[in-house]
């Protein structure tokens, strides 16, 4: 079942490969051993720059996009079981073996807060840079301040994007999903049930707690079993 | 508008006014109509929209529900960021003290803790040994000069303890440099009063710098063969490199190999690349650090 339309992937894509242009120019500028090996600090300075002028440029072309609008906007809201997720209470115990309680709806809340940090981070980053780059136009310092701020996030960004990439090379489905689009059922069914719900139950929004707490209320009523 | 959820009996159509329009083909643009009525005039609830609109008993308009924490970390982050540049320079010396208190050294490795940002133009760092070192003192001068390292360590030693003031804002404060004024080798050189400028080479094969003779005078100028009380290292500009105490960072040529007395300023490796010449520290470059 599909996960990313085609312009969510290219965002993605995008996204990913000016970061990573900037990360390793980065690393070539300000980490000295690296910066012994690779040098030619004009140029690697100026690829910086650029990659830095474009980084936001695949988010605002992104937002013509309804099915991106729609994640984000999935994104944007925690709900109770985020919060469950984040203390991690959403396990819960029986007879000793520790099931999910499968309760969180396309995104969990890591996800969430992953998604939200990239887009706060690029934004700061893109302005603390622009001052960095047209540093005449401002004082002293702003100027300390913007290449202050840049530097701690820019260790915060890397912290984060390796924890995002380890978490997608752990689970070949949720790569797959960024790569093709398309995860599979089963998948998709053990990791976000209530996203499944909604995608085959359509009627019924994943944000409205109430009607399906009736759904499920309803459902047992049928199946007493469950 | 429409944050909020309006349901009545009938919820056989859900059209989501920030989500999802699902269009339902025998309701026509009659759907179409009540969405945008809805959309534009919410109700105050549901019963209202009911009775002013026959359309309200297959509309129900669901907005986003839950709070809105993805919103409020980019805020947060924004803010934060606001915070941290204009309170950026007062932060940065509080972080930089605290963490060399805590972890001693740690300000050597990472640069954001004040230490040195080791920047070079070329492919890597050039290397050279003490043995091989050669400095060529050359141009409008009595005598041409080919000193060794050991030549060097022969001249007046000079010590001063000085801050080094890099033009992108970072600063090392009390920096111990040791070597031979500048003044003492144009000496020994017998440098012709006419002439007004020195051309700086460096060994990397790419970086130059410009200085004039009055400046050259200073007592702050110093061709350095020591720091910290140790050898330069490779990567600060080893074996002998120049520290201009007075100006920004990048008239401190690394690994010196020439100079040249010649009769008027040749601009230098960032001088061609929009930097000021006389880069005095506070008063170019449009920065007004506090002098060294």
């Amino acid at each position: 079942m599909q996960r990313f339309t085609r312009a969510e992937r290219y965002t993605h894509r995008s996204l990913a490969i000016i970061l990573f242009v900037l990360i390793v120019t980065a690393a070539a500028l300000y980490i000295p051993d690296i910066s012994a090996v690779v040098g030619n600090r004009d140029l690697v300075k100026t690829v910086h720059s650029y990659a830095g002028f474009i980084l936001p440029i695949p988010l605002v072309l992104a937002v013509f996009s309804l099915a991106f609008r729609r994640d984000a906007q999935e994104l944007n809201r925690f709900h109770p079981r985020d919060w469950a997720w984040l203390r991690r209470q959403h396990y819960s115990v029986e007879r000793g073996v520790v099931y999910p309680t499968r309760e969180y709806g396309k995104f969990n809340a890591g996800q969430k807060l992953n998604g939200a940090f990239t887009v706060g981070t690029i934004i700061v980053m893109f302005g603390t840079g622009m001052v960095m780059f047209f540093s005449s136009l401002f004082t002293d310092d702003i100027r300390t301040g913007a290449t202050f701020v840049h530097d701690w996030l820019a260790l915060a960004v890397v912290i984060v994007i390796t924890g995002h990439t380890y978490k997608a090379f752990s689970d070949t489905q949720a790569r797959k999903g960024m790569r093709t689009g398309n995860v599979s059922y089963a998948w998709a069914e053990n990791h976000y049930p209530e996203w499944v719900l909604a995608v085959t139950q359509p009627e019924v929004h994943p944000a409205d707690e109430n009607q399906r707490d009736d759904q499920n209320k309803s459902e047992s009523n049928k199946d007493p079993a469950q | 508008m429409g944050r909020q959820r309006h349901y009545v009996k009938d919820e056989t159509a859900v059209i989501n006014s920030n989500l999802d329009l699902t269009v339902y083909p025998d309701k026509g643009f009659a759907q179409i109509q009540s969405w945008l009525i809805a959309k534009f005039y919410p109700p105050a609830d549901c019963n209202e929209l009911a009775e002013s609109i026959e359309m309200c008993s297959h509309v129900v308009m669901m907005a986003p529900t839950g709070t809105p924490v993805g919103r409020r970390v980019v805020m947060g982050l924004l803010g934060l960021g606001a915070v941290g540049v204009v309170f950026g320079r007062q932060l940065n010396s509080a972080v930089t003290t605290t963490i060399n208190a805590t972890v001693p050294g740690l300000g050597q490795v990472l640069p954001a803790a004040g230490g040195f940002r080791i920047y070079t133009v070329t492919n890597g760092y050039p290397e050279m040994s003490k043995e091989d070192y050669r400095l060529r003192v050359s141009g409008a001068v009595d005598q041409e000069l080919n000193l060794t390292f050991s030549d060097l360590e022969t001249l007046p030693q000079t010590s001063m303890t000085k801050d080094f003031q890099c033009v992108t804002g970072w600063r090392v404060d009390d920096v111990p440099w040791t070597g031979v004024l500048l003044s003492d080798i144009l000496a020994v050189a017998g440098a012709n009063p006419s002439a007004t400028a020195l051309a700086i080479d460096s060994f990397d094969g790419a970086y130059t710098e410009s200085l004039t003779m009055e400046q050259a005078a200073r007592p702050d100028m110093l061709v350095a063969m020591s720091m910290y009380g140790k050898p330069i290292t490779r990567e600060h500009g080893g074996p002998v490199r120049l520290y201009v105490a007075p100006m920004y960072g990048y008239k401190s040529l690394k690994w010196l190999s020439a100079i040249e007395v010649i009769g008027e300023v040749i601009p230098g490796y960032w001088e061609q690349r929009g930097y000021d010449i006389d880069a005095w520290i506070g008063q170019s470059n449009g920065r007004s650090d506090e002098p060294v």
